[in-house]
């Protein structure tokens, strides 16, 4: 859906026309649950936030005044419920399942590329693991959800060297911590 | 975004999981319903309220206004009849049957009559707005 066509239906959310809150969930739904998703890593949990961002959304869309797109608007409400609630559960690491599925008739290379690639999931899930809830994030929005800097900070209403330092702090650790397997992955 | 950043980006892409669960949707709309149902009860009862509280002033300022036109009680007096007249060895009988007698039956009917204005207006307007 483009801004202006969003802008749009969010204008006539406002005016009362509430039923067509459903397209924003449709839309914006996978993007929510993915990032929540990286941040709870309990699936039932996540579930749960994402459900209650929508529901928050849905009573507070008279205070979103367009400043920035509604995407931002809805990830700085998943940013601070599911920084929260990392805060109230103390967080148990269930790995984030890979979509990737084994290569069953491929070459030996392609399978060793494969295992390698397990292997990191592995590091960047026991990495992922091991950062603060608003850390994790803040790498998921940037990698994932390719938000930028400014976006970023608008969400998290860091400033914007805040974001940058952190980001280059975070991967500069997941370098350190991944760069031989990287190496083997992809040469 | 250089090498590393590529790289990074290819495996986060590889962990992201966007697929939305089954019935996620009707979820989200049954705890809208929800809240809309538990915001609707709290501004009824906010409403009961304020019209108890509304209703006792009434009643209190009809009170002060009976005795201030009609009986002229004063607090000392009333003092004296808490303090004085109730005990239970005979003064009982007297407390019903002394000159105050009538005033204390007025005040009680009007409080009586008040209280009764009040429940039955205030389930009109319940029974209104369920509607």
């Amino acid at each position: 859906m483009k801004r202006e066509e969003e802008l749009i239906l969010i204008e006539k959310i406002k005016a009362g026309e509430l039923n067509l809150f459903n397209t924003l969930i449709e839309t914006h739904s996978p993007k929510i649950l993915s990032v929540v998703r990286g941040v709870v890593s309990n699936r039932e949990d996540a579930e749960e936030v994402a459900q209650d961002v929508f529901v928050k959304a849905y009573f507070s869309i008279k205070s979103f005044r367009g400043d920035c797109s509604f995407s931002t608007w809805l990830f700085r409400i998943a940013y601070n419920m599911s920084v929260s609630k990392t805060r109230l559960k103390k967080r148990e690491h269930i790995p984030i399942e890979k979509t990737g599925n084994i290569p069953d008739n491929n070459s030996l290379k392609e399978q060793e590329n494969y295992l390698d690639r397990e292997r990191q999931y592995k590091i960047l899930n026991k990495i992922l693991g091991e950062l603060e809830a608003s850390d994790r994030f803040l790498i998921i929005s940037f990698y994932n959800h390719e938000k930028s800097i400014k976006e970023i900070a608008e969400i998290t209403g860091m400033s914007e060297s805040n974001v940058k330092v952190k980001l280059h702090r975070i991967k500069k650790r997941l370098n350190l911590l991944m760069g031989d397997n990287m190496e083997v992955c992809y040469g | 975004m250089d090498e590393n950043d590529k790289n990074l980006k290819e495996l986060f892409a590889g962990l992201a999981d966007e697929s939305v669960p089954f019935n996620f949707e009707v979820k989200i709309q049954k705890k809208i319903e929800e809240r809309i149902a538990k915001k609707k009860e709290s501004n009824e009862l906010f409403h009961q309220i304020s019209f108890a509280v509304i209703i006792a002033v009434i009643i209190s300022a009809v009170l002060y206004f009976l005795n201030y036109k009609y009986f002229g009680l004063q607090i000392n007096n009333l003092k004296f009849l808490l303090t004085d007249s109730i005990n239970f060895t005979g003064k009982i009988k007297s407390m019903f049957s002394n000159s105050l007698s009538l005033t204390w039956l007025i005040i009680g009917l009007n409080v009586v009559l008040l209280i009764f204005a009040e429940r039955l207006i205030s389930e009109k307007l319940s029974r209104k707005e369920k509607e």
